[in-house]
């Protein structure tokens, strides 16, 4: 299944390995990228990608492009990366889960007031798609705990399905929404603080 | 009921820190209608959850094209892409030479039985343990066939 590897085979020119560092490998690096926040952990991704294509050469019959295959390939990398990372804190929630007991009252549970939302963030819709908004956002999901950030990562950029997080990382669905909930008053707050 | 703008929020059926769980979890899926109700009941009289719900639901939107908004295109460097290179024309190599081993030519005296099981434990290095030994044995200098030379089999 490897173009000129073997001339006797039936030509089932399908993959040419010997092309993907060239057209693919940046590509996928940006792609890492965009949910892993460790150029290192990024390149890692790529090369794991890579050897797991020659591994499973055989597992592609050419319903879809090389690209889309390859990426595919490297999606299940990336959510087997969140499954890891999330095990490694599940039982260390971490400084912004204990900031998170501070944002409501014990008593009623509402807000306290140095948390309260504030400020006009109509006024300049448009700033929020500035390189300087998306910088600042970047830095506040970077402090979240990798168990928030991972499950804030697969809803709201990798657009998952809830039940198919549950599952990869193994969650129940109380746990799943409350870490949803958590993740987004932190990151509002972060984005208050340094954006506004 | 009359909105308390800049004064505390005020006691409802659920407190704001429900009532946030609450725009969360309807930004992504339904929530029952009672709950619903509830949330509607505390929004009407609490405007500091309103402006929570506002915010929540821009960054959401935001979130989407999030991201993405850069003045440079991520690139790999070029050593590393050359040893990626080395490395799949490594493998490509191996497993052809592999292939060929285990073709119709080979098959005599490198096939015997006890060769066999001499050299079962024989694998692809790229299949060792862990990612760093794959990534370092990636490159494999020995094919499957020069282990055996034919002069060191016993029938």
């Amino acid at each position: 299944m490897y173009k000129g590897s073997d001339p006797n085979e039936k030509s089932r020119t399908l993959l040419d390995p010997n092309s993907w560092v060239e057209l693919y490998a940046d590509y996928l690096y940006g792609y890492s990228l965009t949910k892993i926040k460790s150029t290192e952990v990024a390149k890692d991704l790529v090369q794991e990608t890579f050897l797991s294509a020659l591994q499973g050469a055989d597992s592609f019959h050419g319903l879809c492009s090389e690209k889309t295959w390859l990426t595919a390939i490297l999606k299940n990398k990336i959510v087997d990366f969140y499954r890891k990372e999330a095990a490694k804190f599940q039982n260390r929630p971490g400084p912004a889960a204990a900031e998170n007991q501070a944002f409501f009252e014990a008593e009623d549970g509402r807000w306290a007031a140095q948390h309260y939302p504030v400020g006009n963030w109509d006024v300049q819709p448009d700033a929020m798609h500035t390189l300087e908004f998306q910088q600042i956002l970047k830095a506040c999901m970077a402090k979240l705990p990798p168990l928030w950030s991972s499950v804030f990562t697969m809803k709201h950029l990798d657009d998952e399905e809830s039940e198919a997080i549950m599952r990869h990382l193994n969650l129940t669905a109380s746990n799943y929404w409350v870490i949803i909930h958590r993740a987004k008053v932190n990151l509002r707050s972060c984005l208050q603080k340094n954006w506004i | 009921m009359k909105k308390l703008i800049g004064a505390e929020p005020p006691k409802t059926l659920i407190g704001c820190q429900k009532a946030t769980y609450l725009i969360e979890r309807q930004q992504l899926e339904d929530i029952v209608p009672a709950q619903a109700s509830w949330l509607e009941l505390h929004l009407g009289g609490c405007a500091i959850c309103e402006t929570y719900m506002e915010q929540s639901i821009l960054i959401n939107k935001c979130l989407k094209g999030a991201l993405q908004i850069t003045d440079v295109k991520p690139e790999l460097e070029l050593e590393f892409k050359e040893a990626l290179q080395e490395h799949i024309a490594a493998f490509l190599e191996n497993k052809k030479n592999a292939r060929l081993c285990m073709s119709k030519s080979f098959r005599g005296p490198a096939y015997s039985p006890i060769v066999r099981g001499k050299y079962r434990n024989i694998r692809y290095p790229a299949q060792a343990r862990g990612r760093e030994a794959a990534i370092s044995e990636f490159s494999v200098q020995e094919s499957f066939c020069t282990v055996m030379p034919i002069g060191d089999i016993q029938i």
